[in-house]
């Protein structure tokens, strides 16, 4: 089941609610956990052994770690051997089963073998939850219970949020009766997201299709509108879904972290990370940044060119080690294809970039007097982002890396903007004027966001006309302008495929 | 108690509102599944020279990716044009054709056989239950993509965005083999196609007979997509309706080569496969049917032009 069909929200969610409701405090958390492994079940079937799994490791890594840590016999250094060794342990039994079910088919290996649902955030979790103890930032648990709904909370299976244990599981397991501000604060959000995906996501992937299909047959300028016109439908389908996964996790008093933040309005490239899948990159900072730039044979590197080279180079050997590990990861974490591969290293490029011209930027600036907080400066900022953005995203889309270069160069080289008229986008002129229209709805929304205004929150404080009006409006902008029905399909959740 | 009345008023009144809008939006006119490809199509086919066209194709992705108007006036001067769409059901092939028998009198129309298989009802089409639900109960939500039709009132014009050069066939030029093997083995029996889509084929061949144009049923090679079973069925049905029936699925003669000629391991053609396919058409349509060849009449200048281009 889609978290975009009117089933998960008008008879999945009330039910599970009903239930959840009606059940006695104590016993609210065997709800949710019985709805998470029912939700998994009927997606991936008898797969769920290795959520199971993972689970089970999970917590006797955990369980392993803090019983070293409590018994005391071994102090130092020897303690942090043995502590690591039951890490690496745990986080090779679960990366081995996310490898074996999802990379080795490159390999011709296992071309037949499903990978469960949500494989690759519930292991990212896992990872979380087993380094966090490791590293003491995190009291171990004996309630197995907790650490089995944070990893299979069932709004979160699919596309993330990547969260925390901290950040849930407490929650999870109190079993806090509904409350009438969350669930209409949940369905509000859950409405909104709906307003992305269907009037926006859905109705611009025949665009992306027939341009990304056919983009030897059309203008550099209809690869470029389709290009554009993916970025969008991404971002509209994956912040969708978060604004939905995050509604459920409102209902259930569960507060789940945003994945994104207004991610167009950034001015780098490595703000736009910030913005952007924000759990993912979190995660990477968190677990693959700051152990390799801290790891000792990254250090004697460092230590070796500051030799050679000085400070002023050396500083950047570290990190940029780091980072060359994180867009690595981040591409890899995607699939296993080349064009994923592609786009980390295609953001590593770009941010290192960034990186290493940073003081010379700033100092060109001032010797020209371009003042940097201008909104002149700040537009050629984020005009000079969307095109890294776009880019990217058509690498990624894109069937491979020669596909890729392919259509980069016709933008290039082909342009020809005259074509565009007689160009067939697969929509008529209306899909287009209505993603547009709609589009332009959600960067408002975005502005507002921007300046710190909880929309929802203003709009609560109108009076109840306004207040309904408003719902009505967007409801029914849904029901009639929506691409669904005849004609149109519910495009599978992208980031489910990852 | 009070949040209680609040939520039963406010459904109580999007109810009433979706109701209203459905009672709007409602209109009486043909049943057609895609509305937005039929628009297309429809207005593509209007803009061609009235009378100019021997031959319309209809059918889904199967038949705009093997029939290429191009390639088959470049090898006997015929005019076609592909009314094909993605995923086309029976009934926007029957919508188009009615429409384009008003401003074209062709000699043939050629149905590629997939979309026969293509379920015409929402329903079956669609996993979510409760928008099922929708479907039957409240007409908003079939009917609502009708606001383009209003718009089209408003603005008193259909803006269409359809490259022409083409005339509907979409090339594409990757190659993924088809690995499968012989896919037509010799079988007794019959993948039948719906009741509905047979109500519908039957008006297309009503409307042929009624406009003196000849129906051409063909299947393009497919192997994910083509059988003995469907071929049986499909067969059955023309030799019951004097119809002639072409699988080029079992033809030796095309030769097409399932390790360059498909784009995607034996679901579509690619241009290669394509080419032969619509040369091997072309020669068939003009040794079969009342066809002339117009490479030498100065009345299809445009499509002499049409030739020169270089994108097929």
């Amino acid at each position: 089941m889609s978290y975009f069909y009117f089933s998960y929200s008008l008879i999945f969610l009330p039910i599970v609610m009903l239930i959840y409701q009606l059940c006695p405090k104590r016993f609210r958390y065997l709800v949710i956990l019985f709805v998470n492994y029912m939700f998994f079940f009927t997606i991936s079937g008898a797969l769920i052994i290795y959520l199971i799994g993972t689970t089970i490791v999970s917590y006797i890594t955990a369980f392993t770690v803090d019983k070293v840590v409590r018994r005391g016999k071994y102090k130092g250094k020897k303690l942090t051997k043995l502590k690591r060794i039951i890490l690496w342990t745990g986080i090779s039994f679960n990366v081995a089963a996310l490898v074996l079910l999802k990379y080795v088919k490159v390999f011709g290996i296992g071309t037949s073998w499903i990978a469960p649902i949500g494989i690759s955030y519930y292991t990212l979790q896992a990872i979380s939850y087993m380094t966090d103890i490791y590293r003491g930032t995190l009291k171990f648990d004996k309630n197995i219970i907790k650490l089995a709904l944070f990893l299979s909370f069932f709004p979160q299976i699919m596309e993330g949020p990547i969260s925390r244990y901290n950040q849930v599981a407490d929650s999870l397991y109190a079993g806090n009766a509904i409350t009438y501000k969350g669930l209409t604060f949940g369905y509000q959000r859950i409405v909104w997201g709906l307003f992305k995906k269907i009037l926006i996501a859905d109705r611009l992937a025949p665009i992306v299709v027939k341009i990304f299909e056919n983009y030897m047959s059309v203008s550099g300028a209809a690869i470029l509108i389709g290009a554009i016109s993916f970025t969008i439908q991404l971002y509209m389908e994956f912040s969708g879904c978060m604004d939905i996964v995050i509604g459920t996790g409102m209902v259930f008093n569960v507060k789940l972290p945003e994945n994104f933040r207004q991610p167009f309005f950034a001015k780098s490239a490595s703000e736009f990370w910030r913005r952007w899948h924000i759990t993912l990159g979190a995660w990477l900072k968190d677990y693959v940044f700051y152990p390799i730039s801290l790891a000792k044979p990254v250090k004697k590197i460092s230590k070796h060119f500051k030799k050679s080279f000085g400070n002023s180079v050396s500083k950047y050997v570290a990190p940029t080690v780091a980072l060359f590990f994180v867009w690595l990861g981040n591409g890899v974490w995607h699939g296993p294809k080349s064009n994923y591969l592609f786009y980390g290293l295609f953001y590593f490029c770009i941010i290192f970039f960034e990186t290493i011209t940073e003081s010379s930027v700033i100092t060109f600036a001032k010797s020209h007097n371009i003042n940097r907080e201008s909104n002149g400066y700040k537009a050629f900022q984020i005009t000079k982002l969307l095109c890294i953005v776009v880019i990217g995203e058509m690498f990624f889309r894109a069937q491979s890396i020669y596909d890729g270069l392919c259509m980069f160069f016709r933008i290039i080289l082909d342009f020809n903007i005259k074509e565009i008229p007689s160009t067939n986008f697969g929509v008529d002129v209306y899909d287009i004027v209505m993603s547009i229209f709609f589009s332009l709805i959600v960067l408002f929304v975005d502005i507002i966001k921007e300046k710190n205004i909880n929309i929802c929150d203003k709009i609560n404080s109108f009076r109840l006309p306004v207040r309904w009006t408003i719902w009505y409006t967007v409801i029914l902008l849904i029901l009639i302008f929506g691409a669904y029905g005849k004609g149109y399909s519910i495009v599978d959740m992208i980031y489910a495929a990852y | 108690m009070r949040n209680l009345i609040k939520s039963v008023l406010f459904f109580s009144g999007l109810y009433v509102l979706i109701v209203f809008f459905g009672y709007v939006l409602k209109t009486k006119e043909e049943y057609v599944f895609d509305k937005t490809s039929v628009r297309i199509k429809k207005d593509e086919i209007a803009k061609e020279k009235d009378n100019s066209l021997d031959v319309i194709f209809l059918g889904d992705s199967i038949c705009y990716s093997s029939f290429s108007p191009q390639i088959i006036w470049d090898e006997q001067g015929i005019t076609s044009y592909v009314g094909a769409s993605s995923a086309q059901r029976l009934c926007d092939s029957y919508a188009i054709l009615k429409s384009a028998c008003e401003t074209q009198n062709p000699k043939v129309v050629v149905l590629e056989t997939t979309c026969l298989y293509r379920s015409i009802d929402i329903e079956e089409n669609n996993d979510d239950y409760v928008l099922n639900v929708f479907y039957r109960k409240l007409p908003l939500f079939e009917h609502h993509s009708n606001w383009k039709d209003a718009a089209d009132k408003i603005v008193n014009s259909k803006m269409i965005l359809e490259k022409k050069s083409t005339r509907g066939f979409v090339s594409r030029t990757n190659v993924n083999e088809y690995t499968g093997g012989e896919y037509m083995i010799p079988s007794e029996k019959r993948d039948m196609f719906s009741n509905i889509v047979e109500k519908y084929l039957n008006s297309i061949n009503q409307i042929c007979n009624d406009n003196n144009i000849k129906l051409l049923l063909v299947s393009s090679p497919s192997p994910v997509n083509w059988s003995w079973e469907r071929y049986n069925a499909v067969y059955d049905w023309a030799i019951k309706n004097n119809v002639t029936y072409l699988d080029l699925n079992s033809n030796k003669d095309i030769a097409i080569d399932w390790k360059n000629d498909t784009k995607d391991g034996g679901d579509h053609l690619n241009l290669y496969g394509a080419t032969k396919v619509s040369k091997y058409l072309a020669n068939y349509l003009i040794n079969s049917y009342d066809i002339e060849d117009k490479r030498n009449d100065s009345a299809y200048a445009d499509w002499l032009a049409y030739s020169n281009q270089t994108d097929k």
